[in-house]
């Protein structure tokens, strides 16, 4: 799954990027509000997190231009302004949720796996999906109870199929949630993860339809 | 001493008022009085003529006896009936005839002053006796021989008079009582409407600075409305930038402890060595930046507080030791540094608040500037005065913000990393030594052209 985080500064942005790499996720970072109010982030994105004091366009108007998009992405805000009128006008302008720095990492991987759930309409962080349960909170992968060792790309990538289980995911959707600033994609990168997955998971727990992609059936 | 508080509005113009109805309520009642008088004495006149002439009438039938020829004529061979003589006295007190034959009088009333009346008193006259002022009228017939002379006391016309003025006195001081009392009725009443306005003001909290409506209020209230509604305007504008100014401090101090605590956060879930380096040095980068802040806010803070140390100094020295200082960044961003001006210049200053207004300037013009470009310093003597100005070829900050970037915690449109601090502290240290910062575009057009003027 892919965040974009909006923030213009640069030990706290890369801190940030870093963090949220770790648990699991791909980031994009934008510097300035009008990068957003441009972006169409619904299409790549599972989360926004949004910093209110940007350059050339506050982190307000980007958010109230994105809603007036009708785009319904959940948008966190990270800010130091913590008056209520402050969180009043943040989540009226379209914000899903509202953290105040110095903030807590943990706390806010928790308020994205929130988000995500929302907009999943689940009711947990466990996927599961025959035999195979994915706990997006504990980063942990089972087969029938029984824990699996997984990369964090190969956690990446199944978590991505399981929030869609039943449903094939392009091999498109899968680089984009797979690329990282790092480490780049080649041509082979989703085709690798897949065998991998499929080494530990079995055979049939991923079916691939050439042209199509991937599905983990429900 | 203490000061005499003004009496209430209302009270000093009740009382001029007040003042100007009795003036006219007076100077009316004396016209009317004056009048009234007047036209009583011409009445009065006017009887006397007829009286004498009804007298002379009333004698002609004694006339034409011829009775006027005798010289023993007396008051008791009255030239009058009886009955006349009784008609004249029921006011005989009050009123008074004499006729006089060739100068004698030949006739007269009991209250006729003869002792007073000359017989050949013709036409009007005012006489005074002990007993009193008489008005006196003469008719004269010469054919006859006769002078009649009739006359009534003063006194009666006074209390006519008096009659008179207590028809006007009684009036004349019931519209004062009653002005006075519509007019302090009105005069509370307009009051109210200032009371009102004093009383909406007192049920707002100190937040509360809406603007009043203008046309709600009378006229005479507007220019305080006005005047009212300035100062909210004012109030509310020192609100809003004391507002800005605590948001832009509340991100500069927050964002690199927000950033130190993902920081640890993140190095506490990392393994790998290599890792853990990079994140640690972020990390000592992330604490460096939280320790120039505090340190800037406290030279600030010491600059609001402090005075400056007059000390001769060589300002030149010191200008010189900071663009040196510089260097190593300035060579490393590929900036060219260059100085023009003397080596030594004495004058009586603060070294501090010197150091930090050049290095300050200085690191700003080389940080801002464009790699290949150069950052010109000068130096010199002019007017009693010491100029000294930094120019970069960067990309200046426009004309609107040129005010805003002094103020402490600002934030320039462009992000960055900066604290927000620095022109803040140029600021504070170039007022604490009466000096002058002025920033304009450089002579091209281009970059940041800083101006500082101290007193020799």
């Amino acid at each position: 799954m892919r965040l974009l985080l909006v923030e213009d500064d640069m030990l706290l942005g890369a801190a940030l990027k870093k963090g949220l790499e770790l648990a699991g996720y791909g980031v994009d970072w934008l510097m300035r509000g009008d990068d957003l109010g441009a972006a169409d982030p619904s299409s790549k994105y599972a989360v926004v997190l949004l910093d209110l004091g940007l350059p050339h366009m506050s982190g307000i108007d980007a958010l109230k231009l994105l809603r007036s998009r009708r785009d319904t992405i959940p948008v966190i805000i990270i800010t130091a302004q913590d008056r209520p009128d402050q969180k009043v006008r943040g989540l009226d302008a379209g914000a899903d949720d509202f953290l105040v720095k110095p903030l807590d990492l943990d706390e806010l991987l928790a308020r994205i796996r929130a988000q995500i759930r929302r907009r999943d309409n689940r009711s947990s962080d466990m996927l599961s999906a025959g035999c195979i349960s994915l706990d997006l909170a504990g980063h942990g992968v089972f087969r029938d109870g029984k824990p699996i060792s997984v990369t964090a790309r190969e956690f990446r990538l199944l978590a991505l199929m399981m929030r869609r289980a039943g449903r094939f995911v392009s091999k498109t959707d899968i680089e984009a949630n797979l690329y990282d600033d790092d480490v780049g994609i080649e041509s082979n990168t989703v085709e690798v993860a897949i065998s991998a997955l499929r080494r530990k998971l079995g055979r049939e727990a991923i079916i691939t339809a050439r042209g199509i992609g991937y599905m983990i059936p429900k | 001493m203490k000061v005499r508080r003004p009496s209430s509005l209302a009270a000093q113009l009740f009382r001029r008022i007040i003042i100007l109805v009795a003036l006219i309520g007076v100077a009316m009642g004396s016209l009317t009085y004056w009048a009234a008088r007047s036209q009583i004495h011409k009445e009065a006149d006017g009887q006397l003529v007829t009286a004498a002439n009804v007298l002379y009438a009333l004698m002609q039938d004694e006339l034409r006896q011829g009775r006027t020829r005798s010289a023993t004529l007396s008051v008791d061979d009255s030239l009058l009936s009886g009955e006349d003589l009784n008609a004249f006295r029921l006011s005989a007190d009050r009123r008074m005839f004499a006729v006089f034959f060739d100068g004698r009088p030949i006739l007269r009333s009991d209250t006729a002053p003869i002792a007073f009346l000359s017989p050949q008193l013709k036409g009007y006259a005012t006489i005074e006796t002990p007993d009193g002022s008489w008005r006196i009228y003469g008719l004269a017939v010469p054919a006859d021989h006769l002078i009649v002379q009739v006359g009534e006391r003063v006194a009666v016309r006074d209390v006519l008079l008096i009659q008179v003025a207590d028809n006007i006195l009684i009036p004349l001081l019931l519209l004062i009582l009653g002005s006075a009392a519509l007019l302090w009725l009105s005069l509370q009443d307009g009051l109210l409407q200032l009371r009102q306005l004093s009383q909406i003001l007192a049920d707002r909290s100190p937040r509360d600075i809406r603007l009043l409506r203008n046309e709600e209020w009378p006229v005479d209230l507007s220019l305080l409305v006005t005047t009212l509604n300035d100062l909210f305007a004012r109030v509310d504008a020192a609100f809003w930038r004391e507002r800005q100014f605590t948001d832009d401090a509340a991100h500069q101090l927050r964002t690199p402890l927000a950033a130190l605590k993902i920081q640890v956060q993140t190095l506490a879930r990392v393994q790998d060595a290599e890792e853990r380096k990079l994140l640690t040095a972020a990390l000592l980068e992330a604490v460096d930046r939280a320790s120039l802040l505090v340190s800037q806010m406290l030279t600030l803070a010491r600059l609001d507080a402090g005075e400056a140390n007059r000390e001769m100094l060589d300002i030149a020295g010191i200008l010189i030791e900071c663009v040196a200082d510089q260097a190593g960044i300035a060579a490393r961003r590929d900036v060219a540094l260059a100085y023009d001006g003397d080596q030594t210049m004495m004058t009586e200053a603060d070294a501090t608040a010197l150091r930090l207004i050049f290095s300050n300037l200085i690191e700003n013009a080389v940080k801002n500037s464009p790699s290949e470009s150069t950052v010109t310093v000068t130096l010199k003597a002019r007017d009693g005065t010491v100029v000294v100005t930094i120019l970069d070829q960067g990309p200046g900050i426009p004309e609107s913000e040129r005010l805003r970037v002094l103020q402490r915690f600002h934030r320039s449109r462009e992000g960055g990393v900066g604290t927000g601090l620095g022109l803040a502290i140029v600021a504070s240290a170039i007022r604490v030594l009466h000096g002058h910062l002025l920033l304009e575009s450089g002579p091209d057009g281009r970059g940041l052209w800083v101006t500082v003027t101290l007193p020799g």
